[in-house]
């Protein structure tokens, strides 16, 4: 099963590289987008074992030097190709720095680490995670697929940029709710009664900070895409204002997300997504208007966060 | 929480500048092909991720944590030969 899958990967990803000039870029944000994904299982352990003021530092100065490196790099040579890779040496310093770190805490040698029985006792649970971490992927990935498609790269160039704008937010909205979630799934093991309560408050927060968003947004937000992205974004203001409410569902739905978790019932999370994907592969394939395209984002989003509450009911 | 908070600011704005610089210096077409890209390699990225952040969080000591770690490395070996072996066939075709 493995080998098929991966062959489809394979098609999959000639589909969008043949004749492609950027090829080169695709190679190096691969190399970046690896160490970056080992870098943030480094980072999980930080988190898991609370050493809150570690992760801060590696996070932080990381993405500080990586600011500036990518800013002279492609200053000096113009080349957005180049500007990763340094980027990637970056993130690879920094990748030896925590593993030192990480090996001094743990304080073992590498004949103890190399452990090849533990990858196949868990084989097929992380198999199973693999799978519907790429389910939920595609998913949240599927409107570019389609967008590069029906439309034309500048469209995609168009989505990146407000999508960026707006997940901004919600990583804001995490932040400040963190304390929240922390506690929500506490309560989970303690009273129903203060669970629900919490999960009230967080849809509270969320909604109000949306809100706000959205009224700023409608009387500031052409004068923000005018100074962040350039002149040509001004017509994009109705976008920023759909999208903000499509991540609104997106960040709501984290909820019925956590609950599916926590009652340990995840196969109904990939059911109902794989359903949403399905269903969003049939609406948007033939849309050719990009403002219509997002409103069915936004209808889409609210349907997956409306299916997730009746099966929660249900179960 | 005051950390971690900062921690993920400072990784949106990373984010975000990516996205900032490339539309301001290399145009609309190039910040298109980058998010394509991306979001090409994010499923795949997850894929061989193989859920190993979630297990390193739910297990209990540290040492175990360094095992999964070490079966993250083999994982991102796997990307990159996948990656690397598709832009080859790619460039073929």
């Amino acid at each position: 099963m493995p080998l098929y899958f991966s062959y489809y990967l394979v098609q999959f990803l000639f589909f969008f590289l043949k004749d492609n000039e950027y090829l080169d870029l695709f190679l190096s944000l691969l190399f970046y987008k690896s160490l970056i994904n080992f870098r943030d299982t480094q980072h999980s352990i930080y988190t898991r074992n609370k050493m809150f003021k570690v992760f801060f530092q590696s996070s932080f100065y990381c993405n500080l030097l990586l600011v500036l490196a990518f800013w002279l790099v492609h200053y000096s040579t113009k080349s957005l190709t180049l500007s990763f890779i340094i980027s990637t040496l970056i993130v690879l310093i920094f990748i030896f720095f925590d593993g030192n770190k990480i090996r001094k805490i743990a304080g073992l040698g590498l004949k103890e680490v190399v452990n090849v029985n533990l990858f196949k006792k868990h084989y097929l649970v992380l198999m199973k995670m693999s799978f519907a971490n790429f389910v939920f992927n595609v998913k949240s990935n599927l409107p570019r697929y389609l967008l590069a498609s029906n439309f034309s790269i500048n469209v995609v160039g168009v989505y990146t940029a407000i999508f960026q704008a707006v997940s901004v937010l919600e990583i804001v909205n995490q932040s400040l709710l963190k304390f929240n979630y922390a506690r929500f799934t506490e309560s989970f093991y303690q009273s129903v009664y203060k669970f629900k309560r919490i999960e009230k408050r967080i849809y509270i927060y969320t909604t109000t900070i949306t809100v706000v968003s959205l009224i700023v947004n409608y009387f500031i937000g052409e004068f923000l895409l005018e100074v962040f992205f350039g002149i040509e974004f001004k017509n994009y203001l109705a976008i920023l204002l759909i999208l903000i409410v499509e991540r609104y569902f997106a960040m709501v739905n984290s909820i019925p997300k956590t609950t599916f978790i926590l009652k340990n019932k995840i196969e109904y999370n990939i059911l109902s997504t794989s359903i949403m994907l399905v269903a969003s592969f049939i609406c948007l394939i033939n849309i050719g208007d990009f403002k219509v395209f997002t409103i069915f984002l936004v209808i889409l989003s609210g349907c997956q966060f409306s299916m997730n509450k009746v099966i929660l009911k249900k179960i | 929480m005051y950390y971690t908070f900062i921690a993920q600011i400072s990784t949106a704005t990373f984010q975000f500048f990516l996205v900032f610089f490339i539309l301001r210096n290399e145009g609309l077409e190039a910040l298109g092909f980058y998010g394509l890209f991306v979001s090409i390699l994010n499923p795949i990225q997850q894929f061989f991720r193989f859920g190993i952040p979630k297990l390193i969080n739910t297990s209990e000591n540290i040492a175990t944590q360094r095992r999964y770690l070490k079966i993250s490395l083999h994982a991102v070996i796997l990307f990159l030969l996948f990656g690397s072996i598709s832009v080859f066939f790619s460039k073929r075709q």
